[in-house]
């Protein structure tokens, strides 16, 4: 599955970012390396919370990239 | 492992792209820096949308000019919103607020403010490799929540 980051920019210019797909702890270093690229950039972050997605979440959206990955199996079979 | 977190934002420019540390220089950033680069293309935007021009002053309520490093005037508010950098780099929004009932030039910095996350992010995703897909979300009459996907 495809590493995604998903980055709501509010209407003040702050920030809600989700990493999604990563293996282990390597989201945690995809995030300090976005704050490092941003800031290079002007755009200075502090972090308000930051917290690691439940199992749940994670089982839902797996589930979800199943389906849309059978669908695409059943619809090259045809 | 997925993750998700919140950020609060300032416009910064780093040490190493400004010019000088002496406060309220015109020419603050040096000329190449990529943060000029975003700053210009985020006022650009609220030129176009709400039609106006550059200019280096904002105007007070008696009309006065007062000079700026960067200035947006507009049909909407014709004085101006200016923008001055501080010697630590850090952004600042300046106007004459009097009269501004509706909060016109407010909402001018927001989204100057907004343009400008929206750019950085974009650069510093596709920076990383990452396909970027960005996609606007209307919030009320005129203000807008942005999303930028970076997918790799």
């Amino acid at each position: 599955m495809p590493k995604v980051n998903s980055v709501i920019v509010d209407e003040k210019g702050d920030l809600q970012v989700e990493f999604s797909c990563y293996e282990g702890t390597a989201c945690r270093v995809e995030e300090d390396k976005l704050r490092r690229a941003l800031a290079e950039l002007g755009l200075a972050v502090q972090v308000e919370w930051l917290k690691p997605k439940s199992p749940q979440q994670i089982e839902a959206e797996t589930m979800k990239e199943r389906g849309r990955a059978d669908r695409k199996v059943v619809k090259y079979e045809r | 492992m997925s993750l998700e977190t919140s950020y609060k934002t300032a416009i910064v420019i780093p040490k190493t792209q400004l010019v000088s540390s002496a406060a309220n220089i015109k020419e603050g950033i040096r000329p190449d820096s990529p943060c000029l680069e975003i700053l210009r293309k985020a006022m650009e935007l609220v030129v176009k949308k709400r039609g106006g021009v550059f200019d280096t002053a904002y105007s007070d309520n008696e009309g006065k000019r007062k000079e700026c490093f960067l200035a947006v005037r507009t049909g909407d508010f014709p004085r101006g919103v200016g923008i001055q950098v501080e010697p630590d780099g850090r952004l600042m929004f300046l106007y004459d607020a009097y009269g501004d009932r509706r909060g016109v030039g407010r909402d001018i910095c927001d989204e100057i403010t907004q343009n400008y996350a929206v750019i950085a992010v974009m650069l510093a995703q596709s920076k990383h490799g990452f396909r970027v897909e960005v996609a606007e979300v209307p919030v009320g009459k005129s203000k807008k929540r942005v999303l930028v996907k970076g997918v790799m």
